[in-house]
Parts: C-alpha cells; sequence; structure tokens
C-alpha cells in the first residue's frame, strides 16, 4: 500500500513537470509565432517605405533630369539673349558714332558759316530800350561832356544805326550809339559807342562792355555812319565819318571798328574826301574776299572824280588793323 | 495468497515502471523540444536584429540619396528662376536698348537733314 502511495506521489509530480513543460512549449511557440509576425510586418513596412523612397528617387531623378534640361534651353536663351544685347549695344555706339561724327559736321558747317547780315527793320526792340541796354552814363563820358554854359545841359543819347546778323546760328545785333556834346562850339566833338548784343528768345544781353570811339564831328556832334560792312567772311564792321571844316577848306575822315572774337576794335583810320580852293579829292573803299579770315581793303585815290591811285590794304593780325 | 499478493506487486511495479519510462522519454522529447524552440526564437530574434541593420542601413542610405536628390532639384528650380531673372533683365535691357536705338535714328536723321540744309545753304557776302 506504501508503495502504491508512493508511485502515485511520483505520478503525480511527473505529470506536473509535464504539464509545465508543455505550457511552456506552448508559450515558446507563441513567441516564435510573434517573431516571424514582426519580422515580416517589418518586412512589411521596409519594403513600403523602401518602394516610397525609391519612387521618390525616381521622381526627383526625373525632375532633376527634366530640369537639367530646363536649364540648358535656358542658358542658351539667356546667351542669346546676352549676345543679341552685345550686338545692340555695338549698334548703339555704332549710332552714337556716326550722330557724333554728323554733330561734329555740322559744328564745323556752323563754324565755316559766313555770318549774315539781316534785314535790321527785324529788331522789336526800342531805341530807348536799347540806349538803356547799353547803360553808358553821364560820367562815363568825361570832364569835356559837362556842359560849360550851364550844368542843367546833359549829353544827347541817340541811336545812330544798328544792324542785325547771324553769325553760327546765333542772332546778334551791333548798335552804334551817338552822343551829342553839350558844348556846341567849333572844336568839341561828340563820340560814339559800339556794342554788340547777343538776341536769345528776344533776350538782349551785351556780348562786349558799350566801345567809346571818342570819335566826332565838330560842334559837339557824333561821327555818323557810312554803312555796315563785312571784313572777314565772319567779321562785322561799321564805317563812321567824321567831318571837320574851316577856313575854305573841308575834311571827312572814315574810321572803321571791326567785330572779330566779341571784340571791337578801331581796325582802319583815313580820309574820305578833302577839298579846298585847289583840290578835290576823295577815297572810296572796298573789301575785297580773298579766302582768307580777313578780306583784303583797296583804297581808290580820286582827284576831281579820276581815279589817280590805288591801295591794296592787308590786315595784320598782330596789331589787328589794316595797314 | 502470498503469491498472489506477490504477482500483483510484481504487476504494478512492473506498469509503474513503464509508465515512468514512457514518462521519462516523453519528458525527454519535451525538453528537446524546448531545447529547439530556444534556439529558434534565438536565431530568428538574431535574424530579425540584423534584418533590421540591414533595412535601417538601406533606408538611411535611400533617405540621404533622397534629400541630396530633392536638394539637387531645390537648387536646380533655384538656378533656374536665377537665369530667368536674368533672362527677363536681359529682355528689359533690350527694349530699352532698341528704343534707344530708333531714338538716335531718328536724330541721326534729323540731324542729317540739317547737316544737308548747311551744305545746300550758301551765304552771301
Amino acid at each position: 500500500m506504501r508503495l502504491v502511495l508512493v508511485m502515485i506521489f511520483v505520478s503525480l509530480h511527473l505529470i506536473g513537470i509535464a504539464q509545465s513543460k508543455k505550457k511552456q512549449i506552448q508559450f515558446l511557440n507563441a513567441k516564435i509565432y510573434s517573431l516571424i509576425k514582426v519580422q515580416y510586418t517589418e518586412k512589411q513596412i521596409f519594403e513600403t517605405r523602401k518602394t516610397e523612397l525609391e519612387s521618390s528617387l525616381s521622381n526627383s531623378d526625373y525632375n532633376t533630369s527634366k530640369l537639367l534640361k530646363t536649364l540648358s534651353t535656358k542658358k542658351e536663351k539667356l546667351n542669346n539673349q546676352i549676345q543679341e544685347n552685345q550686338k545692340l549695344d555695338q549698334e548703339v555706339l555704332s549710332l552714337q558714332m556716326e550722330l557724333k561724327t554728323i554733330q561734329d559736321s555740322i559744328k564745323t558747317a556752323i563754324n565755316k558759316m559766313p555770318c549774315r547780315l539781316l534785314d535790321s527793320g527785324l529788331i522789336n526792340i526800342t531805341n530807348e530800350k536799347l540806349i538803356n541796354l547799353m547803360n553808358v552814363q553821364d560820367k562815363d563820358l568825361g570832364e569835356l561832356f559837362v556842359s560849360y554854359v550851364s550844368p542843367d545841359i546833359k549829353p544827347i543819347y541817340e541811336i545812330n544805326g544798328k544792324q542785325l546778323f547771324e553769325l553760327k546760328r546765333e542772332l546778334y545785333c551791333m548798335v552804334v550809339m551817338g552822343v551829342t556834346n553839350p558844348n556846341d562850339f567849333h572844336m568839341s566833338e561828340g563820340t560814339n559807342f559800339i556794342a554788340c548784343f547777343k538776341i536769345k528768345e528776344n533776350q538782349w544781353s551785351l556780348v562786349n562792355p558799350p566801345f567809346n570811339t571818342s570819335v566826332g564831328s565838330g560842334w559837339g556832334n557824333p561821327a555818323s555812319i557810312e554803312k555796315f560792312v563785312l571784313f572777314g567772311n565772319q567779321r562785322l564792321a561799321v564805317i563812321l565819318e567824321e567831318g571837320m571844316g574851316g577856313q575854305g577848306s573841308f575834311y571827312e575822315g572814315r574810321i572803321i571798328y571791326g567785330l572779330d572774337n566779341s571784340r571791337i576794335q578801331l581796325i582802319y583810320s583815313g580820309e574820305k574826301s578833302y577839298s579846298d580852293d585847289y583840290s578835290n579829292k576823295n577815297w572810296d573803299i572796298k573789301f575785297i574776299d580773298n579766302n582768307s579770315d580777313y578780306f583784303n581793303l583797296e583804297i581808290i585815290e580820286k582827284s576831281h572824280g579820276k581815279k589817280v591811285k590805288t591801295r591794296i590794304l592787308k590786315f595784320n593780325e598782330k596789331s589787328m588793323k589794316y595797314e | 495468497m502470498n503469491k498472489r499478493k506477490l504477482i500483483i506487486s510484481s504487476l504494478v511495479a512492473f506498469f509503474f515502471g513503464f509508465i515512468m519510462s514512457q514518462n521519462l522519454s516523453y519528458a525527454q522529447s519535451k525538453k528537446k523540444q524546448i531545447e529547439s524552440f530556444n534556439f529558434k526564437i534565438d536565431s530568428l530574434s538574431q535574424v530579425i536584429s540584423k534584418e533590421r541593420n540591414a533595412q535601417k542601413n538601406t533606408l538611411s542610405s535611400l533617405e540621404i540619396q533622397e534629400s541630396k536628390s530633392k536638394q539637387k532639384v531645390d537648387s536646380l528650380n533655384s538656378e533656374i528662376k536665377t537665369i530667368e531673372n536674368k533672362i527677363s533683365n536681359q529682355q528689359n535691357d533690350k527694349q530699352i536698348i532698341e528704343s534707344n536705338i530708333f531714338r538716335l535714328k531718328q536724330e541721326i536723321e534729323k540731324q542729317r537733314e540739317s547737316l544737308k540744309r548747311f551744305k545746300t545753304v550758301k551765304e552771301p557776302n
């Protein structure tokens, strides 16, 4: 009986161990199954992600290749555009040079353009205004122009003549103003002022300060104007004449003032006529174009109306006079 | 009676011995099975770990490639945009230059006419 009990006890113990092993096996089986499942799931996730990445890479590669082509096309377009603009720039340069050449030619042509005398009737400014613009004051005339009789007797200002002219496409006017001396004695002389105005858009401005000739006829009179004349293609002059008579003789002189490079100066002084009981002489003058900057001055001396002598004076550019 | 008891005892002992031996053999088999399973689990764990590493490396490499590729696309897009701006600037320049050319040609024509006038007009002395 004791033996049976031992056997039963041993058997029960063995059965318990066997049950435990069985559970262990079941657990291990579940673990293996779970691991396989994990492996499978991970592989699926990996494959999905890998496919995604590969697809993205492939797309990127495709885009890259497409963009590279676009880039190449754009670069080519840019280069073409740059080349085209460079050509256009060259054309601009060439046109600018052409324009400059033409402008230089125009400038040269303008600089060579002869002085053109215009009708002075076109002058739309009054003599009073011109006198004001010349701005010559009594005090500028000196003591000889102060009346010995009464200080209330003032010099008289009058415009003797004016010549409108065009030089190098600019409009100018040479104005000669006569000043009558208030002392009207035989030996008292008046004077003249010569000025040049530049006219731009109806605005008159003095090119040079009025030039006082300090010559005049007797009895307080200023010199009178014979005429305006060109003494070079681009040079205007005014011929003034003065006269003096007494004791049976009469003398007339001729004084020429030239405008040269905005400066007025005396360029010639000589006789115009002389007469007394025995002689009757006069001198005619003529400017002759000699294809140089200054014309020659021909002086024809006549006696009783007959030509007796002809002289040709050349302009001396050093002394700025006809000699 | 004693003989009968002895026979029964022997039979029980034999039967018990038989069951014991069966049990022992079953236990041995289970043990081997457990060992095999354990080995299999270890092996699977190793495989999974290796696979994980390999997958991680593969994905990492692919991600780097993808990032580089995207960067390249971005860079190309940016370069294209810059070139497009340059083209646009050049086109604007072209319009300005063409307008200059037109203006210059007109001016040249005008100046030529002026020059012609200067050359044909002979001024009197």
